[in-house]
């Protein structure tokens, strides 16, 4: 009987310690995803004018009926609507449409805006503002008005003048020390 | 303000930076926490709960980024495990954009374990071992991350999945092991026990059967 409770005894011990031994092999496998995201460089154009009885800008719209010698409020700034800073650059393009049945060339220099340089440096056809523009950051304004020349003369008579503005951004990262230095310029933002 | 006030004041601020230079240093990690938990995977992000690239969020053309990760050995009991991974390549509709960027990964700073674009899986296709870790033991991948200045607008806040997978193997610390973390043998207190039981049971048996002659 005593051999048989040894022989007992021993078969249990060898195979608590099997189940020892065996716990010893485990093995696990975890995929974890990585995940990499791009940054953004994004502007609005934003064109506001003062209102003609005064008060806060609001945003631009058409005017009929300006006269030689007057001036029209058309404010243009530029905002950093994305997440990183950014270079500015702005074009402006003026053309007239001379009443229908009128004859000859329209004078563009009749039209003309009050530029800040002090903000703004013009050059290659654009104007680059001077400044980084931070995320969430809005430019000095390129010009507040524009003008019309008191020398025009009866055949700008129910012409229309257009000024059209477009703005280009940039990253500032690993992309030179200014506007001006900066590459990678994109596709135009007509307002 | 007393002197006595003042000193509270700059030890209070002395505390107060100190619980925060761990999480401004923190690295990502993938911690081995034994078979109930198995790996655990930090920081995560709100792209994906696995997620070890924490610094490669809003990259730019031109950027070379760093991210490390720590890989440990955190199993409560005293285990020695060997540890492997491999990549998985880019997730569908990310491998155009991850294409465009390159990655390299270091062991310690030291041996390369892969450098390809990121879309690929190139020397980590297969299992490759980060080494023996015993109890409480770690080493450092170094990732880098660099984007081309080429990369175009298209890219604008494309987002890339990319898999890594880890697994594990668990081995018995034998006795010429570096001695590590709590060595108390339990498998062998457990086996002890059980023979204990079996043997007291036995002999009972015995005695009532005796008895009952």
């Amino acid at each position: 009987m005593k051999k048989r409770i040894v022989t007992l005894a021993l078969i249990v011990a060898l195979i608590a310690v099997a189940a020892v031994g065996s716990s010893a092999y485990f093995t696990a496998q975890s995929k974890e995803t990585n995940v990499i995201t791009a940054g953004n460089v994004k502007i609005d154009l934003i064109e506001m004018q003062l209102p003609a009885d005064g008060g806060e800008p609001v945003p631009f719209e058409n005017v009929d009926g300006v006269m030689p010698g007057a001036s029209v409020s058309k404010i243009v700034t530029v905002k950093n609507t994305g997440d990183n800073a950014a270079w500015v650059r702005v074009s402006v393009a003026k053309a007239i449409e001379l009443r229908e049945g009128v004859a000859g060339e329209a004078d563009l220099s009749l039209v003309s805006f009050d530029v800040n340089r002090e903000y703004w440096t013009e050059q290659d056809g654009y104007y680059y503002y001077n400044a980084r523009l931070e995320p969430g950051a809005e430019t000095e304004p390129l010009f507040t008005a524009v003008s019309f020349a008191a020398e025009m003369g009866n055949m700008y008579q129910e012409s229309t003048a257009t000024v059209s503005v477009s703005a280009q951004a940039t990253q500032v990262v690993h992309n030179g020390g200014s506007a001006l230095e900066a590459a990678g310029w994109p596709a135009e933002t007509e307002a | 303000m007393s002197m006595k006030k003042r000193f509270f004041a700059l030890i209070a601020a002395l505390v107060f930076c100190l619980s925060l230079a761990p999480a401004a240093l923190a690295d990502s990690s993938v911690t081995y926490k034994g078979q109930a938990d198995k790996f655990v995977f930090a920081p995560g992000s709100e792209y994906s709960l696995t997620d070890l690239f924490e610094n490669f969020k809003g990259v730019m053309p031109g950027d070379n980024l760093t991210q490390q990760i720590d890989v440990r050995n955190s199993a409560d009991k005293n285990v020695k495990v060997k540890i492997y991974m491999r990549a998985l390549g880019a997730q569908p509709g990310s491998e155009e954009f991850l294409s465009q960027m390159t990655l390299n990964v270091r062991e310690n700073g030291g041996s390369v374990l892969f450098d390809a674009p990121a879309d690929e899986t190139a020397q980590l296709g297969d299992w490759v071992c980060l080494g023996t870790f015993y109890s409480g033991a770690e080493v450092t991948l170094d990732v880098t991350l660099n984007v081309p200045i080429t990369m175009d607008n298209d890219f604008q806040e494309a987002i890339g999945y990319l898999d890594w997978e880890f697994a594990v193997e668990e081995f018995p610390v034998e006795s010429d092991d570096p001695k590590t973390g709590d060595e108390t043998p339990v498998e062998l207190y457990i086996g002890i026990f059980a023979v204990s039981v079996v043997v007291i049971g036995a002999l009972l048996l015995t005695n009532r059967k005796k008895e009952e002659q």
